[in-house]
Parts: C-alpha cells; structure tokens; sequence
C-alpha cells in the first residue's frame, strides 16, 4: 500500500532530524574526542598522531594527580548540590505556592541573572570577596574585624561560586515538579490524620522526588567539570578535574591526555544519569495517567 | 467519653464563611444525628463543598462553631478531627498501591502492623477490591478509584464520613449500582455519612434526611418524603421534582381551608394548606404532575380546562402537557395499563386534582 509507505517515510523522516542533529553535532565530535584520546601528543600540527595506544588512560589511572582532583570535583559538586537542593526546595516550594500572579515574577528573578553573562558575574563576586573588597571592607569600617579575612583562593569560595551559579538548575525543575503536585493529595493526607511534616515526608517528597533529581543532576554534572569557577575564585587547594583538563589542553597542549580525561569523565557522569533515569521512568509515567 | 443519644453527633453552629468578600455561606445551622446518611444537596455553587471542607477542618469558617458529640472541634486541623472525607476527585496517592493508600490513615495513628494488615483486608473485602490491594491507582477504573477511595477514608472508622459528590465522575449504569452499595456499606459499619450532591433522584433515594442549599444557605430540612411532599418554598419545590405552579391571592380562609384566585384569571383553587397563610397573601399554589389526573376528579376537587400541547412518553408512564387559557402550562402524570386513554395532542382536556395535593408556596 502506497499510502502506508508515504505514511512511514514521514514517520522516518520526523524521527531522523533529531537523530541527524544527535549525529551532527554530539556523536561526531565525542568520536573524534575518542579518536584524540587513543592518539600520540607530538609537536606537529595538529599536535597528536592517532594511535591507536590506551597510554593516555594509562597515564590518568596511575598518576594520582588526576584522580585526586577528580574526587575533589566530585566532593566539591556533591556538597554543593546538596547546598542548592537545601536551599533551592523551600524556594521552589514558595514559589509553587504562591498566588498564581506572583508565580511569573518570581520565576523571572530566579531566571534574571543569566542576563548577565557567566565571567562577569564571577568577576562581580571576585571583587565582593577579595581581601580589599567589599564585604571586608564593611566588616572592617563597622569595627567587626581587624584585618581582611580570606575568603577568595579556597574552597570556599568556590563552593560559593558553584552553588551562586547552578541554583537556578535546581529551583527550576524543582517549582515544576512542586507546581504540578496536587494540593488535594497533601488535603487528603491532612484528612487521614497526617500531620504537616510526616505529611511532606510521605507524599510530597516521594511526588517530588523526579524534581529533586533532576535538579541535583543539573547541578552535579556540570559542577562536575566545571572550571571557571575553580580557575578565578579558587587556589591551589581546590585542583578540579575541569581545570586539569583545561591546562592539559592550553597551558601543557596535550590534547590526547585532555581527551581521554574528557572521554573518562563523560561515561563516569552519563553512566549513573542513564540508570537513575531508568529507575525514575515508570514512576513519572504513574503521575501522567493519574488525574 | 460517653455517648449521649439525645444528643447530635454533628452540630453546625451559625457556620459563615465568605471568599474575597463574597459569601459562600450564611449563617448555617444543622443538626445531624448518630447513623444518619444525610444528603446536602443543592446547585453547584450553593456551598456545599465550603460546607464539607468546614466540617472537615480544611478550611476556616469565619464565624460560628463546629461540634461533634457536643465537643468543639471549631478550632483543630483536620488531622486531629475524628472525621474523614471522600474527596470529589478521589485523591489517591499515585505512589503508593491501593493497599497503601488504605493503610495510610492507620499508619499516621501508629497502629500495631497486625492490627493495620487486619484492618486493610477488611476494608478490601468491603468494598471488593481485594484482588486489586497490589495495584496503583492509575491502574483502575473509575468506579474502582471511587471503592478505593471509601475505603481508605472507611477504615480509620470515623464518627463521622463526608462524601463530596463521589457518584459524579461515574457513567449512569454504574452511579446506579453504587448508590445501592453505598447505602448497604453504611449500614454495615454504621458509620454516619454525609453526602454532597447536586442530583436530586440521588438525595432522594440515598438519604434517611436531607438538606436543600440556595446560595449558602440551607432552605430546608427533613425526610426525603417531607421535601418532595411538602417543599418549603418555590426553590425547594422547582428543585426537586416537577411542579406546577399556580400563582395567586388568598381571598378565604375557613375551616383548614384556603380559597386562592389564581392571577391568570380561571377559577378559584382550594387547597387545604392552611398554615402557611393569611387571606391578601400573595402565594402559590405548587401540585406534583402524578397528583394530577386527565378528567373530572370526586367532588370538591379543583379543575381548569386545557388544551394538550404535547405528550411525553416515559416508559411506565406519559407526562401530559396542556396549556390553561392565559395560565400556566402544566403537566400531568398519567400512568400507562390502567386503562385510562391517553389523551392525544390537540385534544381539549379537564385537569383536577384534589384540594389536598396542592401545596400553599410565600413569596
Ligand atoms: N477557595 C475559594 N476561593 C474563592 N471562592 C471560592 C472558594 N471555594 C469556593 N468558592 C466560592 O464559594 C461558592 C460556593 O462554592 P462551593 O462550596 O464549591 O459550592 P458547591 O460545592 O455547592 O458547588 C462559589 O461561589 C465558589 O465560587
Ligand atoms: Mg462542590
């Protein structure tokens, strides 16, 4: 039948643009990454020569340099989520409460600051927290302290900088998932003799739960790798994995040991997100066909 | 505490409560007694569900008191309340299996497990959903959403079950089955129910009393029997039922007696309601269509001639429509397999009914 084939080439050809894109423009590139991170560094142009050798692997197993700041990027990211998610869920919960017209303003002043762009922001918060700054400067004219207090060039400052940033990943999926609860579910909870905190523990936490992951996968994943912010807000206690492979990649010009480390990274952080997703499915599928 | 049986379970004191300004209720008050399966019913927007919610402590009244078996519970959240509600749009958890969702109530009072297992089953059995305990909510049909629904707020086995129209989300075939259920699960835990609806076949058949909302207020109170046959206003009785109306004057009032002369200029009515008015009162008088008959009646009976306009076939019985001169159009009930004929469109008739069937309606 004509008619069944033209109505599946149409279904092929709506499937394939996204598969096109998918192809174009992550599988490529992450192949060639793969082919750079199997390759030779020499000091040609382009300065690596396709092995194919596992050397550079080798080399980011064995060298405790690289794991230890990938379990540094890991504490770093980790804490700072669970930072946001404390300080993102009652946000969220506030908005997704509040009266339907308050909702569009405050969601737009949680969104507000990427309008600025990314540097500048983390410039801004340079010059609040450097020794001659503006909080020290404060705390010093009030009489409060006697000299300037460190709080640039640590980890500190860098947790700072990453929960500053990554908040709105987690407000936003969080307000969504908050938003849609049913607030007859917390009613019948309340009727059935719940009181207000097990009733949060019992039925809007687990309704919410797609929301808190999301949000936390958001913040992790990126802060994982992040490197900017380690790069001007921290100091030599704080190596991160992003800012390794940045100077693998610029300062040492090693592209095969940066691509590996990048290759590395990625299937450490889509292999869990993959199987957390999974277990999520059937239970996002549960709160569409209820009503 | 000890029971008192003069005294009402529920007592709703005086209850107002107004949204932006705008009054949801009046100044309501109602009594309800131990084992009543008592309906509130009323046009959507009336207050009904306000009024739930109010028993129910999930909202507010602005003024006025709530008691149950004489204890003021005006002041304590819902979840220290000894009532529990079947919410319209049922409210299942979605997480959680049906056998979950029945426990939930339980588990808040830390029952032993024992006693939460037990419990569970029974209620399972109650509502025959034991085969279905390991399912989640959007696994089942509505009808088995609503069984689920009654038994998670069964089996805390409160004083007192508020259902929110739970019959209206239920295809007919179905709302008609569970009516009969409900009626017979309520006997079985003797528990006292109030039912919102807006459906009045539904109060009337359901409930061992009911009360008619208008507008945040409660116009009347009593059996469904009184409702039908004694409506207390013009509300109440276009409401429930059809009526016929006759408007008019009260010119005589003698012996129990009243003689009414109707605005559309026919003859005289008398009706033997004599209580409600005073001779110049403006009143009506209301008549169902099956107290009606096609023909002359005994004697001292009311009768209009009229023309038919139209005749409604219902099954086991016609609704007659005839057009009186200037008056009213009206309908009469008449039976089918009496006999009688049935009289056809076009067709000049008498209509009579005796002074008794007429109710006296004020204002
Ligand atoms: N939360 C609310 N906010 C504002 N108005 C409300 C609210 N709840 C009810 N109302 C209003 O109160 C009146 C009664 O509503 P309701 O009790 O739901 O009536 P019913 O259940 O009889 O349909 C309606 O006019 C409704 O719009
Ligand atoms: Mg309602």
């Amino acid at each position: 039948m004509t008619g069944g084939r033209e109505h599946s080439l149409m279904r092929a050809a709506v499937l394939g643009v996204p598969w096109l894109w998918l192809s174009a423009f992550i599988l490529l590139p992450f192949s060639i990454v793969v082919a750079i991170s199997l390759s030779v560094a020499t000091d040609a142009q382009p300065p690596y020569v396709f092995g194919p050798v596992l050397d550079n692997y080798r080399l980011i197993v064995e060298d405790t340099l690289y794991l230890a700041a990938l379990g540094n990027a890991i504490r770093i990211a980790a804490t700072s989520s669970v930072v946001c998610l404390f300080i993102g869920y009652p946000m969220a919960y506030a908005i997704a409460r509040a009266q339907p017209r308050w909702r569009g303003p405050l969601l737009a002043l949680v969104i507000l600051p990427f309008w600025t762009s990314f540097l500048i922001r983390i410039y801004a918060w340079m010059t609040l927290l450097r020794p001659t700054g503006l909080i020290n400067q404060v705390l010093i004219d009030l009489g409060i302290i006697d000299a300037p207090l460190q709080l640039m060039n640590n980890a500190f400052a860098v947790h700072l900088g990453i929960i500053y940033a990554y908040l709105p990943f987690m407000i936003l999926p969080l307000y969504a998932s908050i938003e849609r609860l049913d607030p007859s579910l917390l009613e019948a909870a309340a009727d059935l003799g719940s009181r207000p905190w097990r009733r949060f523990l019992s039925v809007t936490l687990p309704l919410t739960l797609p929301g808190i992951v999301a949000g936390t996968l958001l913040v992790f994943v990126p802060a994982v790798g992040e490197f900017v912010i380690p790069e001007l807000l921290g100091g030599p206690d704080t190596p991160m994995i992003g800012r390794l492979l940045w100077t693998e990649f610029f300062n040492n010009r090693d592209w095969p040991v940066a691509a590996s480390i990048a290759v590395a990274l990625t299937a450490l952080l889509v292999v869990p997100v993959a199987i957390l997703q999974h277990m999520l499915a059937p239970r996002e599928e549960a709160r569409e066909v209820n009503p | 505490m000890s029971t008192d049986h003069r005294r009402p379970l529920l007592s709703v004191e005086s209850i107002s409560k107004s949204f932006a300004g705008i009054p949801a209720l009046a100044d309501v008050n109602l009594q309800i007694g131990r084992g009543e399966l008592f309906a509130l019913l009323g046009a959507s927007g009336s207050g009904k569900t306000t009024l739930l919610r109010i028993i129910a402590g999930l909202e507010r009244p602005d003024s006025g008191r709530i008691r149950i078996e004489g204890r003021d519970v005006t002041g304590l959240p819902a979840y220290e309340r000894p009532v529990n509600t079947v919410f319209q749009s049922y409210a299942l958890f979605p997480h959680m299996t049906v056998r979950g969702n029945i426990a939930f109530g339980l588990k808040q009072d830390r029952l032993p497990r024992e006693t939460i297992e037990a419990r569970v089953r029974e209620m399972l059995e109650l509502v025959q959903m034991s085969e279905y305990a390991a399912r989640r909510p959007h696994q089942l049909s509505g009808g088995q959403r609503q069984r689920v629904a009654l038994a998670r707020s069964l089996a805390k086995l409160p004083k007192l079950l508020l259902l929110d129209e739970p019959m209206a989300a239920l295809d007919r075939k179905l709302r008609e089955q569970m009516r009969v259920e409900l009626v017979t699960i309520q006997k079985r835990v003797g528990i006292t129910f109030i039912l919102v609806t807006h459906d009045q076949e539904e109060a009337l058949s359901l409930a061992s009393r009911l009360a008619v909302m208008e507008r945040g207020r409660i116009v009347q109170v009593g059996t469904p029997r009184e409702i039908y046959d004694r409506p207390a206003s013009r509300f109440v009785a276009s409401f429930i039922g059809q009526i016929n109306l006759f408007e008019g004057r009260v010119i005589e009032r003698a012996g129990g007696m009243l003689t009414i002369r109707p605005d559309d200029g026919g003859p005289d009515i008398r009706a033997t309601d004599g209580a409600a008015a005073d001779v110049g009162d403006a009143v009506a008088v209301a008549v169902r269509p099956e107290k009606m008959r096609v023909g002359r009646a005994g004697p001292g009976a009311n009768v209009r001639r009229g023309l038919v306009r139209h005749v409604e076939f219902l099954g086991e019985s016609s609704v007659v429509h005839v057009e009186i001169g200037a008056g009213p159009r009206v309908r009469v009930s008449v039976p089918h397999g009496n006999g009688a004929a049935m009289p056809s469109t076009g067709d000049i008739v008498e209509v009579s009914w005796p002074a008794e069937a007429g109710v006296i309606l004020r204002n």
